[in-house]
C-alpha cells in the first residue's frame, strides 16, 4: 500500500483524506534512538528536538514514501516546513493550514483550505476524492477511533503497561488502517482477559507534550505509575471523538476538527483544561504528570496555567521539563519521589 | 476605566524603592546616544500610556506586534504595547532578574523573553519606563509573527478576567500559490470583520468607517515617511545605525500619536534632505563595512554595537526595522484597505518564507552596498531563527559576502556570550577586510571588482 507520511504536532492532518486518495497515511514520529544530526544540518539546536527528530527521519526514509503531508501545528511545522520543502527530495510535499481558533470564521476557511487540500492531491496523484471515498475512509477511521476508544478505558481497570498502550497509540497513526482494526480487535480480546489493575501502582493522567517513545512510558510504569488517561495527540486526542456521521463529508471533517479535545497549540485552549477535569472526574483518579519536551513552547506557555488550575482544585500535580532521550535516570528520581509524596498525602485510589 | 493596575507604581516611588536600578537603567538608556528628539517621542508613549492608565473613563488595550492597531485608534481604545516596555527595559539592562522571576513563576527558560520580562516586571510592579504592562481592558494577540504572541496574550488576558481577541493568520510557507492566497486573504479579511463586531461590543460604540479610514491614511503615510528615511540608509555614510533604528521605528509600530509620528519622521526627512545636500566630505566617513542584520536586535546590547562600529563595521539596513512599517499601499475604501492589510499581514519582512526571504535579503545586499550578514538566531524568536542556515548557505553562494551566524537572545543577557561573540566577530571582520582586498586586486588587475568566494 501507498505510504503518506505526514509531520503534525497535534492531530490536525485530516488523515481521512489520504486515505480517500488511496494512500495508508503514516504520522512521521522520529527515531530518539537514532538523534536528528541530520536535520541540525538545517534547525539550530534550540529548536524542538521532535520536530529535528521528524525531519530526520523523513531526511532518512522519504524514499519509502509516497507523499508527505505538514499540517500547521506550532511554529516549529510551521516554520520548518520551508526546510522540509528545501532538502526532503524527490517526493511532493503539502501544506495542510489549520486554524488556530474554532468559531464561524475559521470554518469556513478549514473548509476551503481541505477542499483545496483534495483538489492538490487529485492533481498530484491523478485520483478523485470524491464523498464516496470520504465517507468509506471517515467510517474506517471511526472504526479505528472506536477501538482504540474500548482499549484505553481498559486502562483504568486492567493490568495494561503504559507501553502496551503506546503501543496502540503508535500503531494507530502508522498502520495501514484496514490491518489495524484486525489487530486491534485482537488486542482488546487480549486486554480484557488480563488481570485487574494492579496494587500498588499509581493511576496517573498524563499531558503535557507529545510522548514519542516507549521508554517514556516504561520509566513511568518503572517509577510505579500506571497512565489510566491522557490527553495527548499519540493518545486521547487522536480517538476521543469519532467523526460525526452526516451527509456532508468535509463539514464532518471540520466539525470533527473543532470538536476534539484541544492541544496546547491552539486558541482558545481552556477546553484543554475542560478535557483534563472530565478525564479526572470520569476516571475518579486524583496525580496528574505535566510534562514538557524541551524547546516546546506550547505545552511550556499553557503549563503556567493549567498546573496551578489542576492544583488549585486539590489535585496532585508534577510538572518538569524532559529531554528528548530515552534514558533519564534523573526523571526516575523525581518521579518516585512524587509517588512518595502522593502516599504520604493520601491520594484516593490505588496508592 | 483602567484605573486598575494594582501594582504598577510611578517612577518616582520605583526611585525611592530602587535607586541602584533607575540609576543604571538611565545610565544604559543615555548610553546609547539617541537623539533628544527620538528619546522625546518615546517618551511621550509612556507617559500617554501612563496617563490612559490611570484615567477612569480610557479604555486600554494591549495587544502584540503586528495587531493592526488602527482598529482601536477608531474605538478611542489606547493602544498599550508591553513588548515595547519590555524591549525598554532591554535598553535600560535590567531583564536578567525579571525573566528569572518569571521563570520562577513557572515560565520555561526555553519560552520568548520579551513575555518573561514583561510579565517579571508587572508581578514586581514595575513601571512601564522598566518593563511594566497596565492591566488592560481587553486583550488583542496575533499569531503572525509566532505561537508565543498568540498564547502569551491569552494567558495574560484569562489571569486578569478579560476579553481576548486572537488573530489568525495563516502561516504562508514557501510554494504558495495565489489560490492559497486567496484563501489567506478571505479568512484574515473576515476575521477584519469579527474584530469589528468585537470592538463595537466591549467599547458599546459603533464602528465608524469614515475615522477608520482617516486613522489607515495616517498609518499609511507614517510608514510611507518611515521607509522614505531607509532611502538616505542607502547613501555611504548611512543616515543611522541600528541603535538608532530600534528605536526611530517605535512610533510607527505603536502608532499611539500618528499626527506626532507623522511630523517627527517628516522633521527628520528634511534634516536627511539637508545632510545628503553637502558636499560628500561634509556627509560623514564612509563606513569601512556595512552590514545587513537579520534577526531581533540584541537590545541589552549597546556595547556590543559600539563595538562594532569601533571595528568600522555598521549595521546599515535591518529587516526587522524595515517590517515595522506595516502599511505599504495607499488605499481608497475598506474592502480595499482589509485586502491590503491582509497581505501585509503575510509580507512582514521579519518573518518572511524562504521563497521570498532569500531573494530579498539578496536585494537588499545591493540595494545597501553590503559588506556583511549578521544573522541573529534568536533563541527567543524561533521562528525568525528557522531557516537561517540556508540563508547562510544561499547568500554566501549568491552575494559572496560572509554570513555570520550569532547564537544569543534579543532580551535575556544569560545567551551572550561575549568572549565567544568577540572572537567570531573578529574573524568576520578579517573576512570582510579579506573580501574588500581581493575586490580591490581584481579592481587593479583590470576585473570587474566582482568579489570572489573567499577560503575559510
Amino acid at each position: 500500500m501507498k505510504i503518506f507520511a505526514y509531520f503534525d504536532s497535534g492531530h490536525e492532518f485530516p488523515e481521512e483524506i489520504v486515505m480517500a486518495a488511496g494512500f495508508s497515511p503514516m504520522k512521521i514520529l522520529g527515531n530518539v534512538h537514532q538523534g536528528t544530526a541530520a536535520a541540525d544540518e538545517y534547525l539550530f539546536p534550540f529548536f524542538c528536538p521532535f520536530a529535528r527528530g521528524c525531519l530526520s527521519d523523513a531526511l532518512a526514509n522519504a524514499g519509502k514514501w509516497d507523499g508527505i503531508g505538514v499540517a500547521h501545528g506550532c511554529d516549529a511545522t510551521d516554520h520548518h516546513y520551508d526546510m522540509w520543502r528545501a532538502h526532503v527530495m524527490g517526493i511532493p510535499i503539502f501544506w495542510v493550514n489549520t486554524p488556530m481558533k474554532i468559531d464561524q470564521t475559521a470554518e469556513t476557511f478549514y473548509r476551503k483550505e481541505l477542499t483545496r487540500f483534495i483538489d492538490n492531491l487529485n492533481k498530484q496523484y491523478s485520483v478523485k476524492i470524491g464523498e464516496k471515498e470520504l465517507k468509506d475512509a471517515i467510517r474506517l477511521s471511526n472504526q479505528v477511533k472506536s477501538l482504540m476508544q474500548q482499549l484505553a478505558s481498559l486502562r483504568a481497570k486492567k493490568d495494561i503497561p503504559n507501553q502496551d498502550y503506546f503501543e496502540m497509540t503508535h500503531k494507530a497513526v502508522q498502520m495501514p488502517k484496514e490491518l489495524l482494526v484486525e489487530e486491534l480487535k485482537k488486542t482488546l480480546a487480549d486486554w480484557e482477559g488480563r488481570g485487574p489493575f494492579p496494587v500498588g501502582k499509581t493511576p496517573i493522567l498524563l499531558t503535557g507534550s507529545d510522548v514519542t517513545f516507549v521508554e517514556y512510558m516504561e520509566l513511568l510504569d518503572t517509577a510505579g505509575f500506571r497512565v489510566v488517561r491522557d490527553d495527548l495527540s499519540l493518545g486521547e486526542r487522536y480517538f476521543a471523538t469519532t467523526i460525526p456521521d452526516t451527509a456532508d463529508p468535509m463539514q464532518a471533517l471540520v466539525t470533527y476538527s473543532f470538536d476534539m479535545p484541544r492541544s496546547a497549540t491552539r486558541v482558545p485552549s481552556n477546553g484543554r483544561l475542560e478535557y483534563i477535569l472530565g478525564a479526572l472526574k470520569d476516571t475518579k483518579i486524583d496525580a496528574v504528570v505535566s510534562q514538557n519536551m524541551k524547546f516546546c513552547e506550547p505545552y511550556a506557555m499553557d503549563a503556567v496555567w493549567t498546573v496551578p488550575a489542576l492544583k488549585g482544585r486539590g489535585y496532585h500535580v508534577m510538572h518538569f521539563e524532559r529531554d528528548y532521550t530515552p534514558n533519564d535516570n534523573q526523571m526516575l528520581t523525581r518521579l518516585e519521589a512524587f509517588k512518595e509524596t502522593i502516599q504520604q498525602k493520601g491520594g484516593r485510589h490505588n496508592v | 476605566m483602567s484605573n486598575n493596575t494594582p501594582n504598577m507604581p510611578s517612577l518616582f516611588s520605583f526611585f525611592r524603592k530602587n535607586p541602584g536600578l533607575y540609576f543604571r537603567g538611565m545610565k544604559n538608556q543615555l548610553k546609547q546616544g539617541l537623539p533628544m528628539d527620538l528619546m522625546t517621542l518615546m517618551g511621550d508613549y509612556i507617559k500617554k500610556t501612563k496617563k490612559a492608565d490611570s484615567s477612569p473613563t480610557q479604555l486600554v488595550a494591549n495587544f502584540t506586534a503586528g495587531f493592526p492597531v488602527e482598529f482601536l485608534l477608531a474605538f478611542d481604545v489606547w493602544p498599550g504595547f508591553p513588548e515595547s516596555s519590555a524591549c525598554t527595559a532591554g535598553m535600560c539592562e535590567i531583564t536578567q532578574p525579571l525573566i528569572e522571576h518569571a521563570e520562577g513563576m513557572g515560565y520555561s527558560r526555553d519560552l520568548c523573553a520579551y513575555m518573561k520580562t514583561s510579565v517579571g516586571a508587572f508581578d514586581k510592579g514595575y513601571p512601564y519606563d522598566f518593563g511594566g504592562s497596565p492591566v488592560a481592558d481587553m486583550y488583542f494577540g496575533t499569531n503572525g509573527v509566532c505561537d508565543t504572541h498568540a498564547k502569551w496574550f491569552e494567558n495574560e488576558a484569562r489571569k486578569h478576567g478579560r476579553p481576548y481577541f486572537a488573530m489568525d493568520v495563516p502561516c504562508v510557507v514557501s510554494g504558495s500559490d495565489e489560490d492559497r492566497w486567496a484563501i489567506d486573504s478571505d479568512y484574515i479579511v473576515a476575521q477584519l470583520y469579527d474584530l469589528i463586531t468585537f470592538l463595537e461590543q466591549q467599547t458599546g460604540k459603533k464602528f465608524d468607517e469614515e475615522k477608520f479610514m482617516n486613522i489607515v491614511n495616517k498609518s499609511q503615510e507614517c510608514s510611507r515617511l518611515y521607509l522614505e528615511f531607509f532611502d538616505y540608509r542607502k547613501k555611504i555614510p548611512a543616515a543611522e545605525y541600528f541603535v538608532f533604528m530600534r528605536v526611530f521605528m517605535y512610533a510607527v509600530f505603536a502608532m499611539w500619536d500618528l499626527d506626532a509620528g507623522i511630523k517627527y519622521y517628516r522633521n527628520v526627512l528634511e534634516k536627511m534632505k539637508k545632510r545628503y545636500a553637502k558636499a560628500p566630505e561634509k556627509i560623514g566617513k564612509p563606513e569601512k563595512y556595512r552590514l545587513m542584520w537579520e534577526g531581533i536586535t540584541i537590545w541589552y546590547g549597546t556595547d556590543f554595537y559600539k563595538e562594532l562600529e569601533k571595528k568600522g563595521a555598521h549595521v546599515v539596513y535591518e529587516l526587522y526595522t524595515e517590517s515595522s512599517a506595516f502599511r505599504r499601499k495607499k488605499t481608497s475604501t475598506l474592502d480595499e484597505t482589509f485586502r491590503q492589510m491582509a497581505k501585509e499581514f503575510t509580507s512582514a519582512t521579519y518573518v518572511l518564507e524562504q521563497d521570498r526571504r532569500i531573494p530579498f535579503i539578496e536585494e537588499k545586499i545591493k540595494d545597501y552596498s553590503i559588506d556583511g550578514l549578521i544573522l541573529h538566531a534568536n533563541m527567543s524568536c524561533r521562528p525568525s531563527a528557522a531557516g537561517m542556515q540556508d540563508v547562510k548557505t544561499e547568500i554566501e553562494k549568491r552575494s559572496k559576502i560572509p554570513v555570520l551566524i550569532l547564537t544569543c537572545d534579543m532580551i535575556d543577557p544569560r545567551a551572550f556570550s561575549e568572549g565567544q561573540v568577540r572572537t567570531r566577530i573578529d574573524a568576520f571582520i578579517e573576512m570582510m577586510e579579506e573580501n574588500q582586498k581581493q575586490k580591490q586586486d581584481q579592481i587593479l588587475s583590470g576585473g570587474t571588482g566582482q568579489w570572489q568566494t573567499i577560503n575559510r
